[in-house]
């Protein structure tokens, strides 16, 4: 299953997603990077049904967008959580997106934040989260080791213990994570931990 | 490279033999049949309409990242609703081949090689032990008329005819079709049996 995690650092915020696509028994690909850049501040970790992921995080990133156009200013993190949470909150009863989301942002004024949003439009602004059966793995881990003003370097290791556990103990574990952080220089890929590249 | 076999199976009965699952949407342009034989050939008909409407309104030809987007984004539309389609869009466009793998929960991914259907796991298996990036036309075509032939060797609903399309600067073409059991005999021919015992005609006496 999909595993997301993520924390907050000091002045920073890190994300990190397995790259399966899985359909049943079949890995169809092991490269998909599910953390989209929503702009030039804010990542979206996305974890849930295929079609859902895809479609609602880029239906997400084209509304912040136009925020952006129309206004001359861009959101800010927890403008745009809040904005995300309300279009899972309106759609829960009628046609649900089964999407669970980690949004990681910086913003001057609030620093770096990272944001849990699950799929029945629940709303938390936390130091840690994370979503899928990885999460009965990492959020132990995070939960025992982290502090709230690490570095790049300590959080990174946080990170790799983390998904070392995930490997070690989920059954049926992905072979290969992609992590992204954002900080006051921007969203971006910060690195792969790959064991299986494609056959 | 694209290949599929040609069985349409309802339940346990075959229905056809001969079905066209590789379905041309333009002459640069292919797509894949698995999952609901009406729902695919509908859909890519409707794609096919798509992408000349986009050609004739932008005076260029779509991507294949932008034809696979139109397809996912309608099936994606009617999610929940019943829809039965697995199907991979291969073509040629600026930025060179592009293969994606588009189905009917909206699920679309980039890829350099995929297998999709019943059989797939099957054809996974002898198409990833055999791949390389850079192959030969007549190495990539040999593999993919082999992934087909095993597919259809364990897999019951797969069978028939293994077509081959090759897809290229200038657009597709069609490399082969090939009986999977006749497949069969050339791949794995039966020595001749050397009889212990003959059995002699009795003779009228």
């Amino acid at each position: 299953m999909e595993c997301v995690f993520g924390l907050v650092g000091n002045g920073f915020a890190i994300v990190a997603a397995d790259t399966s696509a899985v359909h049943s028994i079949l890995l169809h690909k092991n490269k998909e990077d599910k953390i989209m850049v929503l702009d030039s501040h804010k990542l979206v970790a996305a974890s849930g049904e295929p079609g859902d992921r895809v479609q609602f995080t880029e239906y997400v990133q084209k509304n912040v967008s136009l925020y952006q156009f129309r206004n001359g200013l861009p959101l800010t993190t927890a403008a745009a959580a809040n904005f995300t949470r309300g279009e899972l909150a309106t759609a829960l009863r009628k046609n649900p997106y089964s999407v669970n989301i980690l949004m990681a942002g910086y913003d001057k004024e609030a620093g770096a934040s990272l944001y849990y949003i699950d799929y029945i439009a629940t709303l938390h602004k936390v130091d840690k989260g994370a979503f899928g059966y990885g999460s009965y793995f990492s959020l132990s881990t995070m939960d025992r080791h982290y502090r709230s003003d690490m570095s790049v370097e300590e959080a990174i290791e946080l990170v790799d213990k983390c998904i070392l556990e995930i490997r070690s103990r989920l059954v049926i574990a992905p072979p290969n994570f992609v992590i992204k952080i954002v900080d006051k220089n921007g969203a971006r890929e910060y690195d792969w931990r790959i064991t299986t590249v494609d056959a | 490279m694209v290949a599929a076999d040609s069985r349409a199976s309802m339940g346990g009965y075959i229905s056809s033999q001969s079905v066209k699952k590789i379905i041309e949407i333009n002459p640069y342009m292919l797509g894949t049949m698995a999952g609901g034989a009406a729902d695919c050939q509908f859909w890519h008909r409707n794609l096919g309409i798509k992408c000349r409407l986009h050609a004739l309104a932008n005076k260029r030809r779509i991507s294949v990242s932008g034809a696979s987007k139109l397809l996912a984004n309608m099936l994606y539309s009617y999610r929940g609703m019943g829809l039965s389609v697995g199907t991979m869009i291969a073509g040629w466009d600026e930025t060179g081949p592009g293969l994606y793998y588009v189905d009917n929960e909206g699920g679309r991914l980039k890829g350099d090689r995929f297998s999709v259907g019943s059989g797939s796991p099957y054809a996974y298996g002898v198409l990833d032990s055999g791949y390389k990036y850079d192959m030969s036309v007549e190495e990539t075509s040999e593999l993919a008329r082999r992934s087909i032939y095993h597919a259809t060797f364990r897999d019951g609903a797969s069978g028939g005819v293994a077509s081959v399309y090759h897809v290229g600067p200038e657009g597709w073409t069609k490399l082969s079709g090939d009986d999977v059991e006749e497949l069969h005999y050339h791949y794995y021919p039966v020595a001749p049996a050397i009889a212990e015992q003959v059995m002699e005609e009795a003779t009228a006496e």
